[in-house]
């Protein structure tokens, strides 16, 4: 192992030496010379074409990304030509991005990549690798510098440590699109003559009754009463029902401005012995710890699952119809928040520029036009008349594309990258969001009241601290995570809750919190 | 030491210097030292050069600054490592599981082999090797893909067997306890086929007089075995042992990489995987630099222990 980190840093560096010796040369004489070639404003973005090289992050349902409609329509419009290296997220995609910064070749820009909050402390803030945005965005990006002034706290929330910013935000204006909705199956309800649940009672009676009362009528056991989707749902979906937030993208709740890590707290207790005794009664997807997304998705499509949350309908289009929403149920000591949704701007990471980008303003006005409702449009929707046509002044996408026979999502990630999100665009409330229909509208409806005020995003921590907390926050994240589904499954009992404590204590989590807080008082 | 110096100049004035001979010997068989050429410049782009990235071991990796550049921190990333929660766990997990692999794993094959010998109808002998080489073809995905289907709690053949016999059913893959001995048996079973052959071909060479000599002095089928072919291929086996020992460490890293989930984690993470996840995946390339160089070099002080041990106990060694 210690070979192949070794060897592949060695070749690459040693490759790459030379072509950076080249382009550090080109940089300074290259930027005057571009920027006669930029336009003052609109399309096309530059006189003369320009190339720029792209890496990022495909999802599956994404045609190859040359060959999707909206980047090819783009390129005429911006005389902007992308060079596009795209791998499948979760197949090698985040060990390419490490390697490409770890050897220096960098491409120009990096869209849709997953960079994460200590990716930009680490290859912005510290090595100097992405360039600090915020000049060009006040020189040549108007649409986001008026989302800035409007919504203060996507500036705040995208701004690292050093005060610069490295990295532009996926933004969602609208709240149904930044929150996990919760879904329940009516017509099972209606079928055993019960009511959506109030209450953690009326919860396991439901839940029972789909287990117990065959409510599909297919003479098999195969419906899965509460079918979360992975491990990570835990913190998110039921814990609002416990007074838990997600704050800060972390476990936390914010008081009186004290920030707390409530992995250690009786209340997560409670709601972890809760989701044992779902687990236990086999009323919760038994195999959820497992992150098997297409099985759950299977599932869903089949309208197999009761109840579960999920932001958009789009995998189980052909029957949305047998669901309805519902409010967060009233936990044990009457809370009723509901926790699965994040701030206005994330993610924050989907949209860089690299240092050996020739063309940085070209780049910024390139995606610029995504944070404007035109733009917007575009990006979700395509071009008019060949995927979509506009109705009372709202934009209806073709319904080939809608009921293609390969998924609507395969379809429409031949028009754009809209499955999958995380792309640098905002979704505002004039043209909605296309994965949004009615009927997420409607279900929206039963948690929106719920929401808690603000939702801060996670911090991008000065260096100092980053390197003090990463590996922490890796001990403690990974041992959490094991020890959570253990304790759900039944594993290990809740007699060991206190040595669970004490090893988290131990692994200092007391100076991770203390880190949130120091970056909760400097954003002040 | 006078007639010493006195034989060195003799021998240098006979044959001159020995430089000189293996020069002169390397221009008349240059078409061999050509092809020699070859697997040294392989061993040194590929082995040696990239021997210079384990400096960022002990030092903090910058790209920017590149391997040379980046500023020295001696044993920082060693002291975190060793003084990290998890150190002793994946530790313990790493040598238990190949010491396991080792221990159990290196006997089957020749147990198999003395087996197949025995047998005396030849298409029995044929049909068992040949099933028992053909699983050691499965990609690893495949092979684990196929523990998945079999150990299944509700759907395996395994678990329907037990529930069957009125045993609890079993989730095999997500239990701690049973990583190691599903991860060492599903080895064994892809394996033992493919190890067995050089044995056989061992066996094959015992000089059949000898077995002819013990059954006329009465030797059972056992005794037989016991005293003819165990002896005849024991060089064989402890050059075997020694080689396997060199990969001590390294263990199937992709099958416990593809075997690990969060249940299991706490005895499927090794050190490999534990590199994999924060160099490669978490971008932390010193640190865990300085975790694989830990397991080479204890890689590397077992295979010299077992390596003196074998040569004082047997006479045969690797060097």
């Amino acid at each position: 192992m210690i070979m192949l980190v070794a060897a592949v840093l060695a070749v690459t560096v040693l490759a790459s030496a030379c072509g950076n010796a080249k382009d550090g040369a080109n940089a300074g004489q290259a930027s005057t010379g571009e920027t006669s070639n930029l336009t003052e404003s609109g399309f096309p973005i530059v006189k003369e074409p320009v190339t720029l090289k792209v890496f990022g992050c495909k999802d599956a349902n994404h045609a190859e990304w040359g060959d999707v409609l909206i980047f090819k329509e783009y390129e005429k419009m911006t005389n902007v030509k992308l060079q596009f290296d795209e791998l499948p997220t979760g197949q090698g995609c985040d060990e390419k991005r490490n390697l490409l910064f770890a050897a220096n070749e960098l491409p120009d820009i990096f869209l849709r990549a997953n960079l994460s909050n200590t990716d930009i402390a680490h290859y912005g803030q510290q090595e100097q690798m992405l360039i600090p945005l915020e000049d060009l965005i006040d020189a040549h990006a108007p649409n986001l510098k008026s989302i800035f002034e409007q919504y203060p706290e996507v500036k705040s929330t995208v701004t690292a440590a050093d005060g610069h910013i490295y990295s532009l935000p996926s933004i969602r204006l609208a709240s149904s699109g930044r929150s996990e909705k919760i879904w329940i199956n009516k017509e099972w309800l209606a079928k055993l003559n019960l009511k959506a649940p109030a209450s953690i009672d009326e919860l396991f009676t439901v839940l029972r009754a789909f287990r117990d009362n065959d409510p599909n009528g297919n003479g098999k056991k195969d419906e899965i009463p509460l079918g979360l989707r992975d491990i990570g749902m835990v913190y998110s979906t039921f814990s609002g029902s416990f007074g838990l937030e997600q704050q800060m993208g972390y476990q936390i709740n914010i008081k009186d401005d004290q920030v707390n890590i409530w992995l250690t707290d009786d209340r997560f207790k409670e709601l972890l012995q809760f989701l044992n005794q779902l687990y236990s009664e086999k009323l919760l997807w038994q195999d959820f710890y497992a992150g098997d997304i297409p099985n759950w998705r299977s599932n869903l499509s089949q309208a197999l699952i009761g109840m579960f949350f999920i932001q958009a309908s789009d995998p189980f289009l052909q029957v949305e119809d047998q669901f309805t929403g519902m409010n967060p149920i009233i936990g044990p000591h009457g809370d009723q928040i509901y926790s699965a949704t994040g701030p206005i701007a994330a993610p924050i990471g989907t949209f860089a520029i690299s240092r050996v980008n020739k063309n940085p303003e070209a780049a910024i006005r390139w995606v610029d036009y995504f944070y404007s409702e035109e733009g917007s449009k575009f990006f979700q929707y395509g071009v008019e008349g060949e995927t979509y046509t506009m109705k009372d002044g709202q934009p209806v996408i073709n319904d080939s594309i809608k009921n293609d026979s390969r998924g609507f999502m395969a379809a429409l990630g031949e028009v754009n990258l809209v499955p999958g999100g995380s792309f640098p665009h905002v979704v505002t409330n004039t043209y909605g969001n296309i994965v949004e229909n009615e009927k997420v509208l409607e279900v929206n409806e039963f948690i929106k009241d719920y929401l808690p005020e603000t939702v801060y995003g996670p911090p991008i921590f000065d260096k100092g601290t980053s390197d003090r907390i990463i590996p922490i926050k890796a001990d403690i994240d990974k041992y959490v995570r094991e020890s959570v589904a253990k304790f759900i499954i039944g594993e290990i009992g809740f007699d060991k809750w206190d040595e669970y404590v004490a090893t988290l204590n131990k692994m200092k989590i007391g100076e991770l919190e203390k880190a949130y807080q120091d970056a909760y008082d400097a954003k002040k | 030491m006078q007639a010493e110096a006195a034989k060195t100049t003799a021998s240098r004035g006979i044959y001159r210097t020995p430089k000189h001979i293996l020069w002169k010997r390397m221009v008349v068989r240059y078409q061999l030292y050509l092809m020699l050429l070859v697997p040294i410049v392989w061993y040194i782009l590929f082995k040696y050069v990239p021997m210079y990235g384990i400096t960022i071991a002990f030092k903090n990796f910058s790209a920017t600054k590149g391997i040379l550049g980046s500023p020295w921190v001696g044993w920082e990333h060693f002291e975190r490592f060793f003084s990290s929660v998890y150190f002793g766990e994946l530790l313990w997990n790493t040598l238990s599981l190949s010491l396991l692999q080792l221990l159990i794993g290196f006997p089957v094959p020749i147990l198999l082999a003395l087996l197949v010998n025995e047998i005396r109808a030849k298409w029995l002998q044929k049909l068992l090797q040949n099933a028992s080489y053909i699983p050691h073809f499965l990609s690893i995905i495949v092979l684990v893909g196929m523990l998945h289907i079999f150990l299944d709690p509700d759907t395996g053949k395994v678990n329907q067997i037990m529930t069957a016999l009125g045993m609890e059913s079993i989730n095999f893959m997500h239990k701690a306890d049973w990583f190691q001995t599903i991860f060492v048996t599903s080895g064994i079973w892809q394996h033992m086929g493919w190890g067995s052959i050089i044995y056989l071909a061992a066996l094959s060479g015992i000089d059949p007089t000898l077995y002819e000599a013990a059954k006329i002095d009465g030797a059972t089928r056992l005794q037989r075995v016991m005293h003819v072919s165990i002896p005849g291929i024991m060089s064989t086996v402890i050059i075997l042992f020694i080689l396997q020992i060199g990969q001590l460490m390294d263990v199937g890293f992709e099958k416990a990489l593809l075997m690990q989930n969060p249940l299991n984690a706490s005895r499927s993470d090794i050190l490999p995987t534990f590199v994999y996840k924060n160099g490669i995946q978490g971008g932390q390339f010193s640190y865990t630099a300085a975790a694989g160089l830990f397991n080479a070099v204890i890689d590397f002080t077992l295979l010299v222990t077992v390596n003196w041990f074998a040569r004082k106990k047997t006479g045969s060694s690797l060097w």
